[in-house]
């Protein structure tokens, strides 16, 4: 890798267990004999293939659960250099935590053993650390495990929580998430579990609206830990919103900053004007729905509120939803696109964890 | 300033342009006023709710235990609350600001404990509109114009409401709450988009607040401040529009138009483009005929307060363009409250080539307005 030229790096790539059998294996008594729901079992399900074509395993394996595959489909076949990968799962809305807290670990393992130590593409697969917010402990205890792992770069959340992220008991989540060096990257968890509702109004009627209106989930918990001051007490905290959307947080940065003046005396633990805690904090991985598409106003629009220091292309492979760098809006500059497409994501996770020395 | 109130000596027979819509403004009742005007059946039930009762704020705006989320300028003098007074309110709004015509839409009913109670609470907010602000006293220079105040809880009984109303010559919307569970797009509601789009009378929804987890409740739990509350109530608002869009609901009714109140809007340009990458994806759900954002600019309005902008002003112009931001917006103050948005302030940030249309021409063609208005003297002109 040249000093001139970023790495290409595909920054959201799932993977999964095999089935369910293979999860069990990786769990002990008693977690192994539990009842929990399979990650494709949703509250809303498409009305059509859940996932990409071609991206299915060996004798029915699910999608994302075979590296070499995805290694050929992701890195080989679009030319990237590298992609991190988040696993899905359920276990982070299960109401019993410690089922929660025993399956990723189990993931961790997984994908410790299976993905980033052994196999074809090892060397250029990036880990995440996948820890339950509903154990706190357990999920500090998780991040020391795993934070030293060469090939771990990031601390993986669920999007569903019973409360935002701002909320006071999260902080010693982010002070091991600082310790440890790395991001954040938030997630809609699959599957079926404790979950509010997807909309203020209650559940959607068609899957259009709940698969287009659920990635915006993430406003709330920003507007939230901006006005807690989770960004003024933890400057090294970088959190990755990585289903998408994008751009919402223009809009809804000129509303928090326009209608925060007067109210900043209330929050005297977040005195910057809001906007003012995205610069290096805060990023998106860019998803289908998003980008105003071949738009001549593109380019402008992602400079605006500094997204295009913000988004790192992810492909979200094996999902339906698969990007491309194709489906990138054409009239962004060269510059954008190279950082979208990987400068923004070797500067989040640091070259050097990147490209070992 | 200062304007004489003897009534036929001020109205000379002589009109004026309409140049500024105001869709926002808030009347409010005097103490005790609107007792006379609930049902039998409720007034005593509400009184002996209200005894004793202080203040119910739970999420405050700022500074709130010494002006209430209010201008501190719009109490008058007889003690009551702010927006009680329509003297005052004409004085203030018409004359000082600028605007030629109110839209009032008040806010007082939505503390209803059920259904009917909500619904009694409708009537008697259409009753006192009628009686203490739309009359010919306190309305006598024809500037005010009422909400046809409907409990969308109970669908049947609002549409009956509306049916009551309709044809009133200063009612010109009809006003929902927004925090009812499920969203809009569940036929439960047709009732109340059919009997609105019969009349030709659009519906507004202003931002309320539920009850328990329905405040607007997010689907990650509770905000903690008024500030993360309110700015994520446009949450709500676009989950409306998704639902409207995606169940159907223009397919069903072609002539509904919905108004937005104070939900703010520059969020409805990302989501365009979310809805329309969506429809291309996944194509036609529910048979929907057109593209999602054709739907919102034809069938869906917002208010221009509260006025939402970066530091850079081209990049509000831009996104103003961008959106086609004249055929979306209506001018709103959002008098009395302390977020009131004045006119001149408005019709100043709004490129040239819209400012007509954002400032009187949608709200004249939508609400059915006069484009002409009694004239009044000693008033300013808000904008060229």
């Amino acid at each position: 890798m040249t000093s001139r030229t970023h790495p290409k790096i595909d920054a959201s790539v799932h993977a999964f267990f095999q089935n369910d059998a293979d999860l069990r294996g990786y769990l002990r008594e008693p977690f192994r004999s539990r009842g929990f729901p399979e990650v494709d079992v949703a509250w809303f399900s498409r009305p059509g293939p859940k996932y990409a074509a071609g991206t299915a395993g060996e004798n029915g394996a699910h999608p994302g659960s075979d590296p070499e595959l995805t290694g050929r489909q992701v890195l080989d076949e679009r030319g990237f250099d590298y992609a991190v990968l988040h696993p899905m799962s359920v276990a982070a809305i299960l109401p019993d935590w410690h089922v929660g807290t025993a399956i990723l670990a189990a993931t961790n393992r997984m994908l410790a053993e299976r993905w980033l130590e052994s196999g074809t593409y090892a060397d250029r697969f990036r880990g995440t650390i996948r820890v339950n917010p509903n154990d706190i402990e357990g999920a500090v205890r998780e991040i020391a495990k795993w934070r030293d792992h060469p090939r771990m770069v990031q601390i993986g959340l669920p999007m569903q929580t019973q409360e935002p992220y701002g909320r006071p008991h999260f902080r010693p989540l982010w002070r091991a998430v600082c310790d440890a060096g790395l991001p954040v990257a938030v997630h809609l968890e699959m599957g079926v579990g404790i979950t509010h509702p997807p909309t203020p109004s209650g559940v959607p009627r068609t899957y259009s609206h709940h698969a287009a209106y659920q990635p915006m989930t993430y406003i709330w918990h920003l507007l939230n830990m901006i006005a807690e001051g989770v960004f003024q007490e933890f400057p090294d905290l970088k959190v990755i919103w990585a289903d998408g959307a994008a751009d919402m947080v223009t809009p809804f940065m000129w509303r928090m900053d326009t209608f925060g003046r007067p109210h900043l005396e209330q929050t005297p633990w977040a005195p910057l004007i809001p906007s003012d805690y995205l610069r290096d904090q805060v990023y998106f991985v860019h998803g289908l729905l998003d980008g105003p598409g071949d738009a001549e106003y593109a380019s402008e629009w992602l400079r605006m509120t500094g997204k295009e220091d913000m988004v790192l292309f992810g492909s979200s492979y094996p999902d339906w939803q698969l990007v491309s760098p194709a489906d990138l809006p054409p009239r962004w500059s060269d510059e954008q696109r190279a950082k979208v497409l990987g400068g923004n994501a070797a500067r989040i996770f640091g070259i050097e964890r990147l490209v070992p020395a | 300033m200062t304007i004489e109130m003897h009534h036929e000596s001020v109205l000379t027979g002589e009109t004026t342009q309409v140049r500024v819509v105001d869709c926002d403004v808030h009347p409010v009742p005097k103490r005790g006023e609107l007792a006379q005007f609930i049902p039998e059946r409720f007034r005593k039930l509400f009184e002996l709710r209200a005894q004793g009762a202080g203040s119910p704020v739970y999420y405050d705006a700022p500074d709130y235990a010494h002006s209430y989320a209010m201008r501190t300028d719009a109490f008058p003098d007889d003690g009551n609350f702010a927006g009680s007074d329509p003297d005052l309110t004409f004085r203030q709004l018409i004359v000082d600001a600028g605007s030629d015509i109110a839209i009032l839409g008040p806010t007082n009913s939505s503390d209803g404990q059920t259904e009917e109670e909500l619904h009694a609470l409708a009537v008697a907010t259409n009753r006192w509109q009628d009686a203490c602000w739309l009359d010919r006293v306190n309305n006598w220079h024809q500037r005010f114009y009422g909400s046809i105040v409907a409990a969308v809880e109970a669908p049947e009984l609002a549409s009956r409401e509306i049916e009551e109303w309709a044809g009133h010559p200063f009612f010109c919307q009809v006003l929902i709450n927004a925090e009812m569970r499920p969203a809009w797009g569940d036929p439960r509601y047709d009732p109340v988009w059919e009997a609105a789009s019969r009349h030709g009378i659009p519906v507004a929804c202003h931002l309320s607040r539920g009850r328990n987890n329905e405040l607007p409740m997010s689907p990650v739990g509770f905000m903690t401040y008024n500030h993360d509350l309110m700015v994520s109530y446009s949450m709500l608002a676009a989950n409306q529009i998704m639902s409207l869009i995606f169940d159907g609901v223009f397919d069903r009714f072609p002539k509904l138009n919905i108004v937005l109140i104070e939900h703010a809007f520059s969020w409805i340009l990302p989501l365009m483009w979310r809805m329309d990458a969506m429809y291309k994806a996944q194509g036609p759900e529910n048979g929907l005929k057109r593209k999602p954002s054709e739907y919102v600019k034809d069938h869906i309005w917002f208010t221009t307060q509260p006025l939402d902008y970066p530091d850079d002003k081209l990049e509000l112009t831009n996104a103003l363009e961008w959106m086609e931001a004249e055929r979306i917006l209506l001018f709103s103050s959002d008098y009395p409250h302390w977020t009131f948005d004045d006119p001149q302030f408005i019709a100043k940030h709004i490129p040239a080539r819209m400012r007509e249309q954002i400032m009187f021409r949608n709200a004249i063609d939508l609400f059915h307005l006069p484009s002409e208005v009694p004239a009044l003297s000693g008033r300013k002109r808000v904008f060229r």
